[in-house]
């Protein structure tokens, strides 16, 4: 039985290097975390990381504290839902979202509307009471939510205020953003105040409802006051007259706890109380989203003149966005370098969990044969969860960064391995089942020393299968703040710049090859000799 | 050679019913002497596969005694009543990722023998059914014949001293002139090793050349048993005598 051992010692041996490596890496983790640090969160789209990288680095200059960044969250609900949790200290917020999304407010139009002070106070006394957080001093400028049209059809239809858009709506191309289609201070009130009935309505990214409108591909989108990308494409905004949209004007939200903490965040944050209107942050976000310079640049530059310094972050003369796609992966190997070890982690720690459930449990349900097809077909729902949805449900628990993407690939690699494990063993050849059994094998034997050597090739299978999955669902870990090449594949989305969604998604796709190839030479070890298809 | 007294195999009154409601035994008594052979002949579904497993515990009966060496069969745990008793199957049932050495030392070790006992009957094994042991030890399963392979179970089946063996259309997988060559060889090593042999087979040829006795079965039960002789002089049924002419059951 000596080789029999052998074979079952190389699995143990192999499960024990894969836990230990992960034990390890989460160690590290968790020792490297707070001293005396702050966690700077953004949203995902452009001037919410402009926003936070100002925030970030008047803390950086102003204090001694060490700034984390974890910027493009995807979504009010999970930025807030992470400074909620903790996983992050701060991040711009707008109050009128915070009145209405996150307070669920009624907004009152017509001359009971409120005005930007109001809402400040309202969201202020609020939050203070249910969250333990602070706003402080908004950055002056509003940045509402805006319906626009193209000018030409603002011209055809003579269409001034959303009043008249809903008077020809059937007759015109929608395509609004998905958080707007699902907020009270978006299309839900939009339908509600003026009847709205979009006929042709499309969900879109932000940054392409811009370019599919200069294209002429649609009529109508949603913008934001401060879009620089407003007069890019010479789009007309629409009055919003009977006061669907409430203010929105940007401050830090901050947690109590922090703040008590680091009182001097306050004091350095304060800088930026009323320093930028529409027409200074609209600016300042055309640099960023036409001319790409980096929110670094844009944002020290600023602060700079805020202060009457030289800006820290020089310029650089001639930008990035002129290198061939090649020269731009060479310029960013060292991010993506680390992206791409982020990503491989995260997959590896979901992989290894994933077997130390999913193949027991396959083994499990051998002998609950009646009950097998019910669980494992239990666990294949897990799979028909979309991914960012599975994500977003892991926040609440887990929070965001890598813990919640790590449960969500580990719960994505449990369908497969499983799968295949119980298939791989129930099936074995029944006739050397039978013979080992009948020359008196115990059960545990024929499992450990004949179905298990025999379903070997499946259950690797099953992990490749798993391993190819994660590597691709790992990419929509950045939505929460996890990294790895999600990261630039979610910044290029939102500049509508391919080159960086490919300096992620080709990397990711060659990693996936990889990690396949990786797995099919361990396949051919773990194969074991005398089955067809082994050395 | 009738030796009532000590039948190495005794079945008394057995039923099967399967779970869905096949009545796949109704109540078969058979034995087989010490050094006798028996062979269980019938169509597919007759029960004859049904009734040899119910003596190394593959299949429990319903009713009905069953027992080995005198014993009851469900006096002790399976695995030890299983490793004394030699098993052989139509189609190849070697372990496909275990070496040739492996297999047929597989009882041995199960019985915990030391390893080079275990290496010494291995080899005298492989020897007696014709494989020259250094050239076959290190090969698998899938580099034989299935003419040689069928001979590594039977070393496999014999190699930890079994008494009695069970076997299940031995040679019904192999071409007819290596068939015909293992029948002889089988009758040699059975005198030589002194072992009793249950025997399923729808051939009835096979069964009137290897077998002292003949039982014939039909859906669950036993028409009759006998010599060939016996049967062909006195068929008990217009089955049995039909069978007779025929000379193989249909499948």
């Amino acid at each position: 039985m000596r080789s029999v051992k052998g074979a079952v010692a190389r699995w143990v041996g192999l499960a024990f290097a894969w836990v230990g490596l992960a034990l390890v890496i989460l160690i590290a983790g968790a020792s490297s975390a707070r001293a005396d640090k702050v966690v700077v969160g953004s949203k995902n789209f452009s001037e919410s990381r402009l926003l936070a990288e100002m925030f970030a680095q008047l803390i950086e200059s102003r204090t001694s504290l060490q700034v984390e960044r974890r910027f493009n969250l995807a979504g009010t609900a999970i930025c807030f839902g992470a400074l909620e949790s903790g996983d992050i200290d701060l991040y711009p917020e707008y109050t009128g979202t915070g009145f209405v999304t996150l307070l669920n407010l009624p907004v009152a139009s017509g001359p009971d509307a409120l005005s930007p002070a109001q809402v400040l106070a309202v969201v202020r006394r609020e939050f203070r009471a249910r969250h333990d957080m602070e706003w402080l001093g908004p950055l002056g400028f509003e940045n509402a939510y805006e319906v626009a049209v193209t000018r030409a059809v603002a011209e055809r239809f003579k269409l001034v205020t959303i009043g008249d858009l809903a008077n020809v709506d059937a007759r015109l191309r929608f395509a609004f953003g998905y958080e707007f289609m699902e907020r009270e201070d978006g299309l839900v009130g939009l339908r509600r105040v003026y009847g709205l009935q979009p006929q042709d309505l499309t969900g879109m990214q932000q940054s392409l409802k811009y370019q599919a409108a200069g294209d002429g591909r649609i009529d109508v989108l949603d913008v934001y006051t401060t879009d620089g990308l407003i007069l890019v494409h010479d789009l007309v905004i629409l009055q919003d007259d009977r006061g669907v949209f409430p203010p929105y004007a940007a401050a830090p939200l901050v947690r109590g706890a922090t703040l008590r903490e680091y009182p001097e965040l306050a004091v350095a944050l304060g800088e930026l109380t009323s320093v930028l209107d529409e027409s200074g942050m609209r600016e300042l976000n055309r640099q960023a989203e036409v001319d790409q310079v980096p929110i670094e640049t844009v944002a020290a530059t600023f602060l700079a003149n805020l202060s009457g310094e030289n800006a820290v972050h020089e310029i650089p003369t001639d930008s990035d966005r002129d290198l061939s796609f090649f020269a731009y992966l060479w310029a960013q190997r060292g991010d993506l370098l680390g992206q791409t070890g982020t990503h491989l982690l995260l997959v590896a720690i979901a992989l290894v969990l994933g077997v130390l459930v999913a193949l027991p449990l396959g083994l499990f349900l051998h002998r609950r044969a009646s009950s097998a097809e019910t669980v494992i077909r239990g666990v294949g729902v897990l799979q028909t969860i979309p991914s960012i949805a599975l994500l977003a449900f892991m926040i609440p628990a887990l929070g965001v960064g890598a813990k919640p993407a790590v449960a969500a690939l580990f719960l994505y690699s449990l369908f497969p391995i499983l799968r295949n494990t119980y298939t791989g063993v129930s099936g074995a050849d029944p006739n050397a089942v039978e013979s080992a059994r009948a020359l008196g094998m115990t059960s545990g034997q024929v499992m450990r020393s004949v179905r298990l050597p025999l379903a070997a090739p499946i259950i690797m299978a099953g992990l490749r299968t798993a391993a190819v999955i994660s590597v691709g669902t790992a990419t929509l870990a950045a939505f929460i703040g996890a990294g790895g090449l999600g990261q630039p594949i979610v910044s290029g989305l939102q500049l509508n710049d391919t080159r960086i969604v490919l300096s992620g998604a080709i990397p990711a796709a060659l990693l996936a090859l990889a990690v396949d190839a990786l797995l099919g030479g361990l396949e051919r070890r773990l194969r074991p000799k005398g089955l067809a298809g082994s050395k | 050679m009738n030796d009532r007294s000590d039948p190495i195999l005794q079945a008394r009154d057995v039923h099967v019913h399967y779970t869905g409601g096949v009545h796949a035994l109704r109540g078969v008594s058979v034995h087989v002497a010490t050094g006798e052979t028996v062979a269980l002949v019938g169509e597919s579904g007759s029960g004859k596969s049904t009734l040899l497993k119910t003596f190394n515990r593959l299949v429990e009966p319903t009713q009905g005694e069953v027992r080995v060496r005198g014993e009851a069969v469900d006096a002790g745990r399976p695995e030890e009543l299983r490793r004394s008793i030699g098993y052989i199957q139509q189609e190849s049932s070697l372990l496909p990722h275990w070496t040739v050495g492996r297999n047929v030392g597989l009882v041995p070790r199960l019985l915990g023998w030391p390893r080079e006992r275990v290496e010494v009957r291995t080899q005298e094994l492989l020897a007696l059914v014709g494989l020259e042991p250094a050239a076959y030890v290190d090969r698998y399963p899938l580099q034989l014949s299935g003419g040689q392979r069928q001979r590594v179970a039977f070393a496999r089946a014999l190699a930890g001293e079994a008494k009695v063996v069970l076997m299940d259309e031995p040679f019904g997988a192999l071409d007819p002139l290596i068939r015909h060559d293992m029948q002889r060889e089988f009758s040699q090593w059975r005198e030589r090793l002194g072992i009793s042999t249950l025997m399923v087979t729808h051939d009835l040829q096979v069964a009137a050349r290897l077998a002292d006795r003949i039982a014939v079965m039909r859906d669950g039960e036993i028409l009759q048993v006998g010599s060939a002789r016996e049967l062909s002089e006195a068929p008990a049924t217009s089955y049995v005598q039909d069978l007779l002419r025929r000379g193989e059951v249909t499948i």
